[in-house]
């Protein structure tokens, strides 16, 4: 069928097939393999190739990008007002397809894979032994796309990515007596670009290849938002943006806010009802800093304000039920919204239809459920009460979403038509959740940047190494 | 589906629901016929439209681009797939299991390996496709460049200005 292979000890295999091979890899693996032949390098070099990766999966996710999640419990310190941190970990999120997480630990955790360098590397800067516990601590504001963003003090913070190893320290502002006063948007220019249409083109910055927004809202009327200049690392001048339709239910400290699709924000009061705030940050063309145009807020409709709908459901969820994702409904290249509610036995899955360029909601309604009855979860005793379950993080690459059942950590699969649940780390129970939520848990995603070489020329050392 | 006039239309629609029960003969290059049910050759994107076009059916399909080793090995996978139900958790379990065993006994064998992902390719049996293919990604997971070569049979091509780019990208690091 094919040409034999020139040398008989090692079987062929056509280029085109391997570059599917490629995509399958992981980021270093794919850079090595771009360091391999002209034909290969012309490929995933090229312009063709991220579209490819993002196509692959028919609903324009890439779960392989989903690595893992950082971990770091804290405690109340018996010795003085505030929290002693353990050691940071990573768990590997296990491999992406039907194969067992386990095998994945056992072949990938220790021998090969793109982790095992860098990851690490940033663990143990992190738990680099100081004499006062608490500097071990990470703090994580925001994170996309491979980058992390830390607060490392009162007013100061770093971007960094573990995968790279780039750090940049930068000005952070400073906490409210309540927590972040501040939002923090990141976008990382993949994430963007031509999926989202946050208007950057690749090339605006090759050095610093995100943009950070804080984004603070006051009281019903108006926002404020600030980009970070990556430069210098400080903070440019101040946008303030009325805030259009506003209802009467916003809270001057948001308790939740996550964000998603490049432009929209999420915030909810501890009041009643929730509201999702959007914000369009992208650039105009000839702005020379980020300029945002428009803030407005849209009410969540009053299924969730009272959800008395389900019958089991008499308390209206908590923030940390409810979590705002991408949606790729309807092809991967147009971005919508859903938000996912997380009940003590099930996710729903409510899928939003945006008019106004993502700026309004027309119409939302819950379109799956998803059944968590049967996910093995520790301690096992289901029904977890609805404070033991959390919606935690939702992966605009990947398309996972990451929730906790009580000590488990579960990964929500919605690339395939029926969205799978499993747990994370070997399905190993965390049971610092027993004695408290304030433990630090962060996903770790990638971004599709990280799998084009020339754009992370830092990775190719390794290809060589 | 079915294209054409209303009266063939109707006649594919009887023909799809008697599809359970028909059988369709595949022909490796080597002369050697295996019959297998439709909804097993319906896995193979390739064959599906033949026998949506309404093609030859009866006559059989010859497939010259692969070996009867291997077309007994995509069969299998087929088989499986196709003539098994996946609708609840047990059986979605049994299948994931079919195939965490299936691809363990491939691996072993690295030539047969990469006949069967040839073949999934040219019969465009998605499933089998990104299962050997993930499979085999994971075994170059941190291999250098070299290895990579030598493990896909590449020819070393790049020039000296090809390397020169490569070391450039290095000082950034």
């Amino acid at each position: 069928m094919e040409e034999p292979p020139s040398s008989s000890s090692s079987p062929a295999l056509p280029l085109d097939i391997v570059v599917e091979i490629a995509e399958r890899s992981d980021p270093i693996t794919l850079l090595r393999c771009a360091a391999a032949c002209k034909h290969l390098r012309r490929v995933i070099a090229g312009e063709g190739f991220r579209r490819d990766l993002r196509l692959r999966n028919a609903d324009g996710f890439v779960p392989g990008l989903l690595h893992g999640f950082f971990f770091q419990p804290r405690w109340p310190s018996p010795h003085y007002h505030g929290y002693n941190y353990d050691p940071l970990r990573f768990v590997a999120a296990g491999r992406h397809d039907q194969l067992s997480a386990a095998e994945d630990i056992a072949s990938g955790g220790g021998g090969g894979g793109g982790d095992t360098y860098q990851i690490p590397s940033f663990v143990s800067d992190s738990n680099r032994v100081h004499k006062n516990k608490r500097s071990r601590r990470i703090e994580p504001v925001a994170a996309r796309g491979g980058f992390v963003v830390l607060r490392t003090g009162k007013f100061s913070g770093k971007v960094c990515n573990p995968m790279t190893g780039y750090t940049r320290p930068i000005d952070m502002p400073r906490k409210t007596a309540k927590g972040e006063g501040s939002s923090y948007l990141l976008i990382t220019f993949d994430a963007g670009g031509d999926v989202v249409g946050v208007g950057v083109t690749s090339d605006d910055s090759e050095l610093h290849r995100f943009r950070l927004l804080a984004v603070r809202l006051f009281a019903r009327t108006r926002v404020e938002v600030q980009e970070l200049t990556p430069d210098t690392g400080t903070w440019g001048p101040v946008t303030t943006l009325p805030v259009v339709d506003a209802d009467h239910y916003l809270h001057p400290h948001p308790v939740l806010d996550r964000e998603s699709l490049g432009r929209q924000y999420h915030h909810s009061p501890p009041s009643y009802s929730y509201f999702i705030l959007a914000v369009d940050v992208s650039i105009r063309r000839d702005g020379e800093t980020g300029t945002t145009a428009a803030a407005t807020i849209m009410l969540l409709p009053t299924e969730l304000r009272a959800p008395s709908y389900t019958g089991e459901a008499t308390v209206t969820p908590t923030p940390g039920q409810l979590l705002l994702s991408p949606s790729s409904r309807g092809g991967g290249r147009r971005s919508s919204l859903a938000l996912l509610v997380c009940r003590s036995t099930q996710v729903e899955i409510w899928t939003m239809k945006l008019i106004r360029r993502g700026m309004a909601l027309l119409r939302m309604a819950c379109t799956k459920v998803v059944d968590l009855t049967g996910v093995p979860r520790s301690p096992c005793s289901p029904p977890v009460s609805e404070s033991e379950v959390a919606l935690l993080w939702s992966g605009d690459a990947s398309g996972g979403v990451v929730l906790r059942l009580g000590g488990t950590v579960c990964l929500l699969d919605r690339r395939r038509r029926a969205v799978v649940v499993r747990a994370l780390g070997d399905g190993e129970e965390f049971v610092e959740f027993g004695s408290g939520r304030r433990h630090v848990l962060l996903p770790y995603e990638l971004g599709l940047s990280s799998w084009v070489p020339s754009i992370s020329a830092s990775l190719i050392s390794w290809a060589n190494v | 589906m079915a294209t054409g006039s209303g009266a063939a239309a109707a006649a594919a629609d009887a023909e799809e629901k008697e599809s359970g029960s028909r059988m369709i003969t595949l022909t490796s290059n080597e002369g050697k016929a295996f019959v297998v049910t439709e909804a097993s050759a319906r896995q193979s994107a390739t064959i599906r439209s033949m026998v949506d076009d309404g093609g030859c059916v009866d006559k059989g399909f010859p497939l010259p681009n692969v070996d009867s080793k291997t077309l007994a090995r995509v069969i299998q996978y087929c088989d499986e797939h196709g003539n098994k139900e996946a609708h609840t958790v047990d059986e979605r379990a049994a299948l994931a299991k079919f195939d965490k065993d299936f691809i363990a006994e491939l691996d072993a064998d690295k030539a047969f390996l990469y006949d069967v992902t040839m073949a999934a390719n040219y019969l465009h049996i998605q499933g089998l496709f990104a299962l050997t293919t993930q499979c085999i990604a994971d075994t170059i997971k941190g291999k250098t460049p070299e290895e990579i070569r030598t493990a896909f049979g590449i020819e070393y091509d790049l020039t000296a200005q090809d390397e020169e780019e490569i070391k450039e990208e290095d000082t950034h690091a």
